[in-house]
């Protein structure tokens, strides 16, 4: 499809840049802030768009094993018995969801937000229960997935400048299996 | 089959959900107005960004109920810098006034900000530490938004700048590094500004919008816990379980408070005006997140992982002056305060907590409803979200 989103937001950097910036009021502090906020945020925005569905879909997947995990260590812990079953229902509907190929992304979000809402509930009645051993495993469980997760999501907003150049792969990298292996390991 | 997006409730909170939340979470009264007021806005429609017709006419109101009609307004304009408040600057002429042309700042709450803050609690502050750190001068507040829609205080405009003139840095003052030459001494400034704060004697001034806990218990942090966990359970757009595990270890964590400080809440390098020649603060602003508590929030803050620069040797400098132990040696000088490393660790994560409430579940809250005059600059602002959630980890990593 022609043009692409990629040249189509090249050009919208390229207007910013040649027309629009220049022709800002220089003594409008705020006027001059924002439209190189635009700029800079199109930029962002070229970055990811080739990889927004790849993104989430390796997001949900990662939460599956997460929250499959989890259950699978409260199961002997009947204050958890609700929560856990919950969870199970979110995962039969989110697996066959995640591997097709027309599920879009803001259903995909979607997944994943339910994921993540029935991980916490499931974190939240461990710590209800009082049950301090658990607690931790899942804790530490919880960690060990977050440092995957959380180098993905910072490859994916880098472009911000929030990270120093070059202390996160690329998007590409980060989402490749071979990274989010070796992160994994690392831990 | 596409499935439906599921309503959220957050948007547009009903009175059940709004009770809940305040119900559910123990807060200062003056918290929990403000957080109140943030949520019934959310349901009411949205208002154009003001334009400076609408807040000179307004202006114009207030000054001539404060005044009388013997003034002049001029050159009415925004202020850049911040990612809260909508800043005007003006100039007021009172002929026959002890100063009979004066510059003055306008701050008023936007519909809703990335730090919805009472600015009755402000106006208190500038007024007691006046004298004792620079500050702006608070002239008037306009807490029910009578005559600016929404509260506002007007303040003196104080001369100085943000940041050096040679350096980069991002937006809010993030990514400051100041000058070899310059950083002992700014940093002697920044710290001793620091210290009168934490020690000041606050006995007389009128500070009736906070509410000052006992030292000997864990009050103050219990209270502090339930503001940023209602921030968070009332802005995210998404659930996190690191941020759940995060708070579930600080509530069996809380420390006992030793003595009772006032705590600035956002004491950093960007949120200080200064003369870079003289290298004096000029003005200590964004009072807006302070409360009385344990001092090593504000500690934890100054030597926080993502304000750290590399100066030319590579060494990490905290808020972009001194490496860590100076700081925190320069801080016990100063303020004759011991810094317990144990105290310190905790505070560390929940800074690093609440920054990520601030980034990760306002600022796009706040962008996702269009209602700010700064959308593009708090969306900006969540990229530094996950940089603070892997600090987070990393603490947590330690303690669990």
């Amino acid at each position: 499809m022609v043009p692409t989103i990629n040249s189509r937001l090249r050009s919208m950097m390229r207007a910013m840049q040649d027309v629009v910036l220049p022709a800002l009021d220089a003594e409008n502090a705020i006027a001059q802030e924002q439209g190189k906020l635009v700029l800079g945020s199109l930029a962002l925005l070229l970055d990811q768009v080739d990889y927004a569905h790849t993104f989430e879909v390796i997001e949900a997947r990662d939460q599956c094993t997460l929250l499959t995990t989890i259950v699978a260590m409260t199961q002997a812990t009947p204050p958890t018995a609700a929560a856990s079953s919950s969870a199970q229902a979110v995962l039969a509907q989110a697996r066959p969801r995640i591997e097709i190929a027309t599920t879009s992304v803001p259903e995909l979000q979607q997944i994943n937000c339910d994921l993540r809402d029935a991980l916490t509930a499931l974190i939240d009645d461990i710590e209800r229960a009082d049950g301090r051993e658990l607690a931790q495993a899942v804790a530490l469980c919880v960690l060990d997935f977050s440092a995957t997760q959380l180098t993905r999501e910072r490859s994916w907003v880098a472009g911000t400048g929030f990270d120093p150049p070059g202390t996160v792969p690329d998007i590409p990298t980060a989402l490749s299996d071979a990274a989010t292996k070796h992160l994994a390991h690392s831990v | 089959m596409p499935v439906a997006p599921k309503i959220d409730v957050r948007e547009a909170p009903t009175a059940a959900f709004i009770a809940n939340v305040r119900q559910r979470f123990r807060v200062e009264p003056t918290v929990d107005r403000e957080l109140t007021a943030k949520l019934q806005r959310r349901s009411q429609p949205l208002t154009p960004l003001a334009g400076l017709p609408d807040i000179r006419a307004r202006l114009l109101r207030f000054l001539e109920a404060k005044l009388g009609r013997d003034f002049k307004l001029h050159d009415l304009g925004y202020l850049a810098g911040g990612a809260s408040k909508e800043q005007f600057v003006f100039e007021l002429e009172t002929p026959g006034g002890a100063q009979p042309r004066a510059k003055l700042v306008l701050r008023r709450d936007p519909c809703e900000g990335i730090t919805p803050t009472d600015r009755e609690r402000e106006f208190q502050l500038l007024r007691a530490f006046e004298g004792i750190v620079p500050v702006p001068s608070a002239l008037w507040l306009d807490q029910e938004g009578e005559f600016f829609g929404r509260p506002a205080l007007i303040c003196r405009f104080v001369s100085g700048v943000q940041k050096p003139q040679y350096t980069s840095g991002n937006v809010t003052g993030l990514g400051i590094l100041f000058p070899p030459a310059t950083r002992r001494r700014m940093a002697e400034e920044f710290v001793g500004a620091l210290a009168r704060i934490h020690t000041a004697d606050l006995v007389g001034a009128d500070l009736s919008a906070f509410h000052r806990p006992a030292a000997g218990s864990a009050q103050a942090e219990e209270m502090h816990l339930d503001w940023w966990a209602r921030v968070w359970f009332e802005d995210r757009l998404e659930e996190v379980p690191l941020m759940t595990i995060t708070e579930h270890w600080l509530r069996r964590q809380v420390p006992t408070l030793d003595l009772v400080s006032l705590v600035h809440g956002d004491y950093r390098s960007g949120n200080f005006l200064f003369d870079e020649a003289a290298c004096k603060i000029t003005a200590i602003l964004d009072w807006e997140l302070a409360h009385f508590g344990d001092r090593h929030c504000d500690l934890a803050w100054i030597i926080f992982q993502a304000f750290l620069m590399r100066d030319e040797s590579g060494q990490l400098l905290c808020s972009g002056m001194l490496s860590r132990a100076e700081m925190l040696a320069l801080y016990r000088e100063k303020s004759g305060l011991p810094v317990d490393e144990d105290k310190l660790r905790y505070f560390e994560i929940l800074m690093l907590w609440k920054g990520v409430i601030i980034v990760l579940a306002s600022a796009p809250r706040v962008a996702l409803g269009q209602r700010t005059h700064h959308d593009i600059l708090v969306n900006w602002l969540a990229g530094i979200s996950f940089v603070l959630l892997d600090a987070l980890r990393l603490k947590l990593r330690e303690v669990i």
